[in-house]
Protein backbone atom coordinates (compact mmCIF):
# COMPACT_ATOMS: atom_id res chain seq x y z
CA UNK A 1 0.00 0.00 0.00
CA UNK A 2 0.75 3.46 -1.24
CA UNK A 3 0.22 6.67 1.03
CA UNK A 4 1.33 9.79 -1.15
CA UNK A 5 1.25 12.98 1.11
CA UNK A 6 1.89 16.11 0.06
CA UNK A 7 1.22 19.57 1.44
CA UNK A 8 2.06 23.26 -0.48
CA UNK A 9 5.02 24.91 0.65
CA UNK A 10 3.47 28.13 -0.01
CA UNK A 11 1.75 27.70 3.49
CA UNK A 12 5.57 28.00 5.05
CA UNK A 13 5.87 31.32 3.06
CA UNK A 14 9.03 29.29 1.93
CA UNK A 15 10.85 27.21 -0.11
CA UNK A 16 14.05 24.90 -0.17
CA UNK A 17 15.49 22.17 -1.83
CA UNK A 18 14.21 18.82 -2.62
CA UNK A 19 15.48 16.58 0.12
CA UNK A 20 15.52 12.50 0.76
CA UNK A 21 14.27 11.76 3.98
CA UNK A 22 13.76 8.51 6.00
CA UNK A 23 12.02 8.52 9.15
CA UNK A 24 9.36 6.41 10.93
CA UNK A 25 5.78 6.88 11.49
CA UNK A 26 5.37 7.41 14.99
CA UNK A 27 3.19 4.55 16.38
CA UNK A 28 -0.46 5.89 18.03
CA UNK A 29 -2.64 3.71 19.41
CA UNK A 30 -5.89 4.75 18.03
CA UNK A 31 -7.73 4.62 21.02
CA UNK A 32 -5.32 6.87 22.97
CA UNK A 33 -5.93 10.20 22.35
CA UNK A 34 -2.04 12.28 21.61
CA UNK A 35 -1.41 15.07 23.32
CA UNK A 36 -3.86 17.66 22.55
CA UNK A 37 -1.56 21.14 21.33
CA UNK A 38 -4.97 22.59 19.83
CA UNK A 39 -4.73 24.88 22.78
CA UNK A 40 -1.12 25.67 23.04
CA UNK A 41 -1.26 26.26 19.52
CA UNK A 42 -4.18 28.36 19.76
CA UNK A 43 -2.24 31.41 22.35
CA UNK A 44 1.35 30.39 21.25
CA UNK A 45 1.26 29.83 17.45
CA UNK A 46 -1.34 31.75 15.50
CA UNK A 47 -2.07 31.45 12.00
CA UNK A 48 1.08 33.46 10.11
CA UNK A 49 -0.58 35.76 7.81
CA UNK A 50 2.74 38.03 7.28
CA UNK A 51 5.18 35.78 5.49
CA UNK A 52 8.02 37.27 6.86
CA UNK A 53 7.16 35.51 10.26
CA UNK A 54 6.50 32.72 8.42
CA UNK A 55 10.17 32.44 7.03
CA UNK A 56 11.81 32.96 10.46
CA UNK A 57 9.77 30.44 11.75
CA UNK A 58 10.69 28.33 8.93
CA UNK A 59 14.32 28.30 10.59
CA UNK A 60 13.35 26.96 13.61
CA UNK A 61 13.66 23.32 14.51
CA UNK A 62 10.48 21.61 14.66
CA UNK A 63 9.26 21.51 18.12
CA UNK A 64 6.57 19.26 18.41
CA UNK A 65 7.52 16.37 16.06
CA UNK A 66 11.00 14.74 16.08
CA UNK A 67 10.86 12.90 13.22
CA UNK A 68 10.98 16.16 10.80
CA UNK A 69 7.69 14.99 8.94
CA UNK A 70 7.28 18.15 7.59
CA UNK A 71 10.58 19.57 6.16
CA UNK A 72 10.22 22.17 3.57
CA UNK A 73 11.28 21.26 -0.06
CA UNK A 74 10.31 22.02 -3.45
CA UNK A 75 6.33 24.05 -4.34
CA UNK A 76 4.04 21.10 -3.59
CA UNK A 77 5.96 18.73 -1.21
CA UNK A 78 4.95 15.03 -1.76
CA UNK A 79 6.33 12.37 -0.12
CA UNK A 80 5.43 8.24 -0.57
CA UNK A 81 4.78 5.86 2.44
CA UNK A 82 5.51 2.41 1.39
CA UNK A 83 4.00 0.08 3.75
CA UNK A 84 4.86 -4.09 3.16
CA UNK A 85 2.02 -5.78 3.35
CA UNK A 86 2.13 -9.09 5.67
CA UNK A 87 0.07 -12.29 4.56
CA UNK A 88 -1.26 -12.80 7.84
CA UNK A 89 -2.19 -9.33 9.57
CA UNK A 90 -3.84 -9.59 13.20
CA UNK A 91 -3.94 -5.54 13.01
CA UNK A 92 -3.60 -3.80 10.07
CA UNK A 93 -2.92 -0.50 11.74
CA UNK A 94 -0.17 -1.86 13.73
CA UNK A 95 2.11 -3.11 10.39
CA UNK A 96 1.26 0.55 9.21
CA UNK A 97 2.67 2.49 12.33
CA UNK A 98 5.82 0.01 12.29
CA UNK A 99 6.75 -0.77 8.63
CA UNK A 100 6.67 3.01 7.48
CA UNK A 101 9.19 4.46 5.06
CA UNK A 102 8.73 8.07 3.68
CA UNK A 103 10.16 8.49 0.42
CA UNK A 104 9.86 11.81 -1.73
CA UNK A 105 8.05 11.19 -5.10
CA UNK A 106 8.22 13.41 -7.98
CA UNK A 107 5.71 16.30 -7.42
CA UNK A 108 2.66 16.53 -9.30
CA UNK A 109 2.60 17.77 -12.58
CA UNK A 110 1.98 21.31 -11.98
CA UNK A 111 -1.26 23.26 -13.44
CA UNK A 112 -1.52 25.99 -14.86
CA UNK A 113 -2.97 28.22 -12.16
CA UNK A 114 0.38 26.87 -9.90
CA UNK A 115 1.33 30.44 -9.24
CA UNK A 116 -1.26 31.63 -7.21
CA UNK A 117 -0.79 29.32 -4.52
CA UNK A 118 2.03 31.72 -3.59
CA UNK A 119 -0.12 34.79 -2.76
CA UNK A 120 -2.45 32.70 -0.43
CA UNK A 121 -3.78 33.89 2.97
CA UNK A 122 -3.46 30.56 4.91
CA UNK A 123 -0.04 30.53 6.30
CA UNK A 124 0.63 27.74 9.08
CA UNK A 125 3.49 27.48 11.17
CA UNK A 126 5.70 24.13 10.71
CA UNK A 127 3.84 23.06 14.18
CA UNK A 128 0.43 23.37 13.16
CA UNK A 129 0.62 21.45 10.17
CA UNK A 130 2.78 18.68 11.58
CA UNK A 131 0.21 18.02 14.22
CA UNK A 132 -2.77 18.75 11.47
CA UNK A 133 -0.84 15.85 9.60
CA UNK A 134 -1.04 13.69 12.77
CA UNK A 135 -4.98 14.27 12.90
CA UNK A 136 -5.18 12.96 8.82
CA UNK A 137 -2.82 10.38 9.87
CA UNK A 138 -5.02 9.12 12.36
CA UNK A 139 -7.97 9.14 10.57
CA UNK A 140 -6.80 7.12 7.79
CA UNK A 141 -6.04 4.65 10.65
CA UNK A 142 -9.68 4.81 12.44
CA UNK A 143 -11.12 4.27 8.91
CA UNK A 144 -10.37 1.37 7.29
CA UNK A 145 -11.95 2.08 4.19
CA UNK A 146 -10.60 5.99 3.82
CA UNK A 147 -7.60 6.54 0.64
CA UNK A 148 -8.06 10.18 1.13
CA UNK A 149 -8.77 12.62 3.35
CA UNK A 150 -7.30 15.97 2.39
CA UNK A 151 -7.78 20.07 3.82
CA UNK A 152 -8.02 22.70 1.61
CA UNK A 153 -9.29 26.17 1.31
CA UNK A 154 -13.27 26.67 0.75
CA UNK A 155 -12.16 28.55 -2.52
CA UNK A 156 -10.50 25.05 -3.29
CA UNK A 157 -6.73 24.98 -2.93
CA UNK A 158 -5.52 21.90 -1.52
CA UNK A 159 -3.37 22.34 2.11
CA UNK A 160 -2.35 19.41 3.29
CA UNK A 161 -3.44 15.63 2.18
CA UNK A 162 -2.80 11.95 2.76
CA UNK A 163 -4.01 9.58 -0.46
CA UNK A 164 -3.87 6.08 -1.03
CA UNK A 165 -4.62 6.32 -4.52
CA UNK A 166 -3.48 8.21 -7.46
CA UNK A 167 -6.51 10.56 -7.09
CA UNK A 168 -6.04 14.41 -8.70
CA UNK A 169 -5.66 16.63 -5.53
CA UNK A 170 -6.32 19.71 -6.81
CA UNK A 171 -9.31 18.44 -8.99
CA UNK A 172 -10.74 17.47 -5.77
CA UNK A 173 -10.35 19.80 -4.02
CA UNK A 174 -11.49 22.41 -6.28
CA UNK A 175 -14.39 20.99 -7.51
CA UNK A 176 -15.49 20.14 -3.21
CA UNK A 177 -15.16 23.38 -2.73
CA UNK A 178 -17.59 24.11 -5.65
CA UNK A 179 -19.57 21.10 -4.10
CA UNK A 180 -19.99 22.21 -0.29
CA UNK A 181 -20.69 26.18 -1.16
CA UNK A 182 -23.15 24.30 -3.33
CA UNK A 183 -24.60 22.53 -0.69
CA UNK A 184 -24.52 25.37 1.50
CA UNK A 185 -26.59 27.49 -0.09
CA UNK A 186 -28.89 24.70 -1.47
CA UNK A 187 -29.68 24.12 2.78
CA UNK A 188 -30.03 27.81 2.88
CA UNK A 189 -32.77 28.07 0.26
CA UNK A 190 -34.15 25.03 1.41
CA UNK A 191 -34.99 27.02 4.90
CA UNK A 192 -32.43 24.35 6.39
CA UNK A 193 -29.98 25.98 9.12
CA UNK A 194 -25.97 25.01 9.24
CA UNK A 195 -25.13 22.49 6.40
CA UNK A 196 -22.79 19.91 8.41
CA UNK A 197 -21.91 17.76 5.54
CA UNK A 198 -21.83 17.31 1.91
CA UNK A 199 -22.39 13.82 1.04
CA UNK A 200 -21.55 11.85 -2.06
CA UNK A 201 -22.62 8.08 -1.88
CA UNK A 202 -21.34 5.93 -4.92
CA UNK A 203 -21.61 2.23 -6.19
CA UNK A 204 -18.14 1.66 -3.93
CA UNK A 205 -17.38 4.61 -2.24
CA UNK A 206 -18.45 8.02 -0.59
CA UNK A 207 -17.19 10.99 -0.76
CA UNK A 208 -17.98 13.31 2.09
CA UNK A 209 -16.63 17.39 2.46
CA UNK A 210 -17.49 19.25 5.72
CA UNK A 211 -16.25 22.56 7.02
CA UNK A 212 -13.32 23.27 9.40
CA UNK A 213 -13.72 26.73 9.94
CA UNK A 214 -14.33 29.93 7.82
CA UNK A 215 -11.73 29.42 5.38
CA UNK A 216 -10.87 25.77 5.15
CA UNK A 217 -12.48 22.39 4.70
CA UNK A 218 -12.18 18.72 4.91
CA UNK A 219 -13.00 15.93 2.15
CA UNK A 220 -13.06 12.46 3.01
CA UNK A 221 -12.70 9.77 0.94
CA UNK A 222 -13.85 6.13 1.52
CA UNK A 223 -14.70 2.71 0.34
CA UNK A 224 -17.47 1.00 1.50
CA UNK A 225 -15.59 -0.39 4.16
CA UNK A 226 -16.17 2.10 6.13
CA UNK A 227 -19.97 2.99 7.20
CA UNK A 228 -21.11 6.27 7.00
CA UNK A 229 -21.97 7.00 10.69
CA UNK A 230 -18.37 5.99 11.08
CA UNK A 231 -16.84 8.29 8.51
CA UNK A 232 -19.12 10.84 9.24
CA UNK A 233 -18.18 11.06 13.21
CA UNK A 234 -14.65 10.57 12.61
CA UNK A 235 -15.01 13.01 9.51
CA UNK A 236 -16.70 15.68 12.05
CA UNK A 237 -14.29 14.82 14.84
CA UNK A 238 -11.70 15.30 13.07
CA UNK A 239 -12.45 18.46 11.34
CA UNK A 240 -12.95 20.17 14.89
CA UNK A 241 -9.25 18.78 15.93
CA UNK A 242 -8.73 20.32 12.65
CA UNK A 243 -10.62 23.18 13.76
CA UNK A 244 -8.20 24.33 17.38
CA UNK A 245 -5.06 23.36 15.60
CA UNK A 246 -5.74 25.78 12.62
CA UNK A 247 -7.19 28.64 14.27
CA UNK B 1 -43.87 32.06 -22.60
CA UNK B 2 -40.47 30.92 -23.01
CA UNK B 3 -37.64 30.78 -20.54
CA UNK B 4 -34.13 31.10 -21.72
CA UNK B 5 -30.78 30.59 -19.86
CA UNK B 6 -27.90 33.00 -20.43
CA UNK B 7 -24.14 32.37 -18.36
CA UNK B 8 -22.22 35.15 -17.61
CA UNK B 9 -18.49 34.52 -17.22
CA UNK B 10 -15.47 36.57 -16.70
CA UNK B 11 -12.38 36.97 -14.48
CA UNK B 12 -12.66 36.88 -10.64
CA UNK B 13 -13.83 40.91 -9.81
CA UNK B 14 -15.42 41.43 -12.96
CA UNK B 15 -18.52 41.69 -12.00
CA UNK B 16 -20.20 39.02 -12.41
CA UNK B 17 -21.85 38.41 -9.21
CA UNK B 18 -22.66 41.91 -9.10
CA UNK B 19 -24.38 41.93 -12.75
CA UNK B 20 -26.62 39.29 -11.88
CA UNK B 21 -27.83 40.93 -8.47
CA UNK B 22 -28.52 44.46 -10.34
CA UNK B 23 -30.57 42.25 -12.72
CA UNK B 24 -32.50 39.78 -11.01
CA UNK B 25 -35.87 39.75 -9.59
CA UNK B 26 -35.82 37.56 -7.00
CA UNK B 27 -32.83 37.40 -3.98
CA UNK B 28 -30.25 35.66 -6.45
CA UNK B 29 -28.36 32.91 -5.34
CA UNK B 30 -24.58 33.33 -4.36
CA UNK B 31 -22.02 30.85 -3.39
CA UNK B 32 -19.00 33.01 -2.62
CA UNK B 33 -17.02 31.91 0.25
CA UNK B 34 -13.79 33.52 1.86
CA UNK B 35 -11.03 34.40 -0.88
CA UNK B 36 -7.21 33.10 -0.28
CA UNK B 37 -5.68 34.53 -3.07
CA UNK B 38 -3.70 37.52 -2.48
CA UNK B 39 -2.71 38.02 -5.64
CA UNK B 40 -6.84 38.59 -6.35
CA UNK B 41 -7.09 41.40 -4.00
CA UNK B 42 -10.85 40.31 -3.34
CA UNK B 43 -12.69 39.52 0.22
CA UNK B 44 -15.18 36.86 -1.14
CA UNK B 45 -15.15 34.59 -4.47
CA UNK B 46 -17.97 32.12 -6.27
CA UNK B 47 -16.76 28.78 -6.34
CA UNK B 48 -19.92 26.94 -6.94
CA UNK B 49 -22.41 29.70 -9.20
CA UNK B 50 -24.46 32.30 -9.19
CA UNK B 51 -28.17 32.25 -10.17
CA UNK B 52 -30.94 35.45 -10.67
CA UNK B 53 -34.31 35.59 -12.73
CA UNK B 54 -35.30 38.17 -15.33
CA UNK B 55 -38.57 38.75 -16.41
CA UNK B 56 -38.79 40.52 -20.23
CA UNK B 57 -41.56 43.06 -21.37
CA UNK B 58 -42.25 39.91 -23.55
CA UNK B 59 -43.57 37.47 -20.84
CA UNK B 60 -39.85 35.77 -21.51
CA UNK B 61 -38.08 34.50 -18.28
CA UNK B 62 -34.17 34.97 -18.44
CA UNK B 63 -32.28 32.50 -16.03
CA UNK B 64 -28.83 33.94 -15.80
CA UNK B 65 -26.34 31.77 -14.32
CA UNK B 66 -22.62 33.31 -12.98
CA UNK B 67 -19.29 30.81 -13.25
CA UNK B 68 -16.66 31.25 -11.07
CA UNK B 69 -13.64 33.35 -12.71
CA UNK B 70 -10.86 31.13 -11.93
CA UNK B 71 -9.39 29.11 -14.56
CA UNK B 72 -9.10 25.99 -12.35
CA UNK B 73 -13.01 25.96 -11.97
CA UNK B 74 -13.19 25.20 -15.79
CA UNK B 75 -15.12 22.17 -14.65
CA UNK B 76 -18.40 24.49 -13.89
CA UNK B 77 -17.52 26.36 -16.81
CA UNK B 78 -18.34 23.52 -18.97
CA UNK B 79 -21.43 22.55 -17.13
CA UNK B 80 -22.53 25.70 -16.74
CA UNK B 81 -22.72 26.50 -20.53
CA UNK B 82 -24.85 22.81 -21.36
CA UNK B 83 -28.06 24.49 -22.41
CA UNK B 84 -27.85 28.33 -22.54
CA UNK B 85 -28.73 30.20 -24.93
CA UNK B 86 -25.49 32.96 -25.05
CA UNK B 87 -22.89 33.98 -23.05
CA UNK B 88 -22.17 37.14 -21.93
CA UNK B 89 -18.19 37.66 -20.96
CA UNK B 90 -17.13 40.89 -18.33
CA UNK B 91 -13.94 42.00 -18.34
CA UNK B 92 -11.96 44.34 -16.01
CA UNK B 93 -10.14 46.85 -17.59
CA UNK B 94 -8.29 47.42 -14.37
CA UNK B 95 -6.39 44.52 -14.38
CA UNK B 96 -2.84 44.10 -15.51
CA UNK B 97 -3.71 42.69 -18.75
CA UNK B 98 -7.42 42.47 -19.73
CA UNK B 99 -6.70 41.74 -23.03
CA UNK B 100 -5.12 38.08 -22.18
CA UNK B 101 -7.89 37.88 -19.97
CA UNK B 102 -10.42 38.07 -22.42
CA UNK B 103 -8.78 36.01 -24.30
CA UNK B 104 -8.88 33.31 -21.30
CA UNK B 105 -12.49 32.90 -22.37
CA UNK B 106 -12.90 33.63 -25.52
CA UNK B 107 -10.92 30.65 -25.44
CA UNK B 108 -12.37 28.48 -22.60
CA UNK B 109 -15.78 28.54 -23.97
CA UNK B 110 -14.43 28.32 -27.98
CA UNK B 111 -17.06 25.18 -28.67
CA UNK B 112 -19.69 27.04 -27.00
CA UNK B 113 -19.30 30.40 -28.90
CA UNK B 114 -18.66 28.32 -31.85
CA UNK B 115 -22.66 27.67 -31.79
CA UNK B 116 -23.76 30.56 -29.41
CA UNK B 117 -24.14 33.95 -29.87
CA UNK B 118 -21.90 36.53 -27.28
CA UNK B 119 -21.70 39.86 -25.76
CA UNK B 120 -18.97 41.65 -23.93
CA UNK B 121 -18.89 43.85 -21.31
CA UNK B 122 -15.86 46.09 -20.33
CA UNK B 123 -16.21 47.64 -16.83
CA UNK B 124 -14.12 50.45 -15.30
CA UNK B 125 -13.14 52.16 -18.90
CA UNK B 126 -13.89 55.32 -16.81
CA UNK B 127 -11.26 54.86 -14.37
CA UNK B 128 -8.80 52.72 -16.61
CA UNK B 129 -9.31 53.71 -20.47
CA UNK B 130 -6.37 51.89 -21.92
CA UNK B 131 -6.88 49.46 -23.37
CA UNK B 132 -9.82 50.95 -25.56
CA UNK B 133 -12.59 49.49 -26.99
CA UNK B 134 -10.72 49.59 -30.29
CA UNK B 135 -7.75 47.49 -29.00
CA UNK B 136 -10.30 44.51 -27.56
CA UNK B 137 -12.28 45.08 -31.38
CA UNK B 138 -9.16 44.47 -32.76
CA UNK B 139 -8.28 41.25 -31.06
CA UNK B 140 -11.55 39.97 -31.68
CA UNK B 141 -10.97 40.83 -35.38
CA UNK B 142 -7.89 38.81 -35.77
CA UNK B 143 -9.84 36.01 -34.22
CA UNK B 144 -12.44 36.27 -36.50
CA UNK B 145 -15.01 36.67 -33.65
CA UNK B 146 -17.27 39.37 -34.30
CA UNK B 147 -18.95 39.63 -31.00
CA UNK B 148 -20.72 42.67 -29.86
CA UNK B 149 -18.45 44.54 -27.23
CA UNK B 150 -19.43 47.37 -24.91
CA UNK B 151 -18.55 49.52 -21.78
CA UNK B 152 -20.68 48.75 -19.03
CA UNK B 153 -20.47 49.25 -14.87
CA UNK B 154 -22.21 46.31 -13.84
CA UNK B 155 -24.01 47.96 -10.69
CA UNK B 156 -26.13 50.03 -13.11
CA UNK B 157 -28.83 48.04 -14.13
CA UNK B 158 -29.67 49.30 -17.27
CA UNK B 159 -26.30 48.68 -18.54
CA UNK B 160 -26.62 45.03 -17.86
CA UNK B 161 -29.90 44.84 -19.26
CA UNK B 162 -28.31 46.16 -22.45
CA UNK B 163 -26.01 43.62 -22.28
CA UNK B 164 -28.83 41.10 -21.91
CA UNK B 165 -30.92 42.83 -24.93
CA UNK B 166 -27.87 42.67 -27.07
CA UNK B 167 -27.54 38.85 -26.69
CA UNK B 168 -31.16 38.47 -27.38
CA UNK B 169 -31.15 40.91 -30.64
CA UNK B 170 -28.36 38.51 -32.17
CA UNK B 171 -30.72 35.57 -31.29
CA UNK B 172 -33.89 36.82 -33.18
CA UNK B 173 -31.30 37.58 -36.52
CA UNK B 174 -29.79 34.39 -36.47
CA UNK B 175 -34.19 33.40 -35.90
CA UNK B 176 -35.17 35.58 -38.20
CA UNK B 177 -31.84 34.80 -40.57
CA UNK B 178 -32.54 30.86 -40.83
N1 LIG C 1 -15.67 51.38 -8.88
C1 LIG C 1 -16.23 50.43 -9.66
N2 LIG C 1 -16.51 49.26 -9.11
C2 LIG C 1 -17.07 48.32 -9.87
C3 LIG C 1 -17.34 48.53 -11.24
N3 LIG C 1 -17.87 47.39 -11.74
C4 LIG C 1 -17.89 46.51 -10.72
N4 LIG C 1 -17.43 47.06 -9.58
C5 LIG C 1 -17.29 46.41 -8.27
O1 LIG C 1 -16.44 45.31 -8.45
C6 LIG C 1 -16.85 44.21 -7.64
C7 LIG C 1 -17.15 43.01 -8.50
O2 LIG C 1 -17.35 41.90 -7.67
P1 LIG C 1 -18.17 40.62 -8.07
O3 LIG C 1 -19.46 41.00 -8.68
O4 LIG C 1 -18.20 39.74 -6.89
O5 LIG C 1 -17.23 40.01 -9.18
P2 LIG C 1 -17.20 38.52 -9.77
O6 LIG C 1 -15.98 37.89 -9.19
O7 LIG C 1 -17.07 38.70 -11.25
O8 LIG C 1 -18.46 37.83 -9.37
C8 LIG C 1 -18.09 44.70 -6.91
O9 LIG C 1 -17.71 45.11 -5.62
C9 LIG C 1 -18.58 45.86 -7.76
O10 LIG C 1 -19.28 46.80 -7.00
C10 LIG C 1 -17.04 49.80 -11.81
O11 LIG C 1 -17.24 50.07 -12.98
N5 LIG C 1 -16.48 50.71 -10.96
MG1 LIG D 1 -18.69 36.10 -8.37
Amino acid sequence: MKIKKGKLAAFFGFKSQNQEESTEQKSLPVTDKPIDFGEDIHTEQPAVIDSAIADSKATEPVAINSENLLEPSTEIEEKTVEVEEKATVADPLEVEATNTEFKMATPEPTMDYEHEEEHLIVNYSKEQLAVSEEKLEEFMRVCPGAYGVLISTVDGHELLYLVKRDIPVHKISTMNSSLLALGESIARESSQKLCQFVILENSDGRVVSLRINDILMLTCISSKDTNLGMLLSVGRNTAGDLMKILS
Amino acid sequence: MNEYKILFTGTMGAGKTTAIGSVSEAAPIVTDVANTDLSLGKERTTVGLDFGLLTLASGDRIRLFGTPGQQRFDFLWKILAKSAIGLIILVDNSRSDPLADLVVYLDGFAEDLSVLPCAIGIGRLDTHPVPTLEDYIDILANRNQLVPIMSVDVRRREDVVLLIDTLLAQLEANTFGA
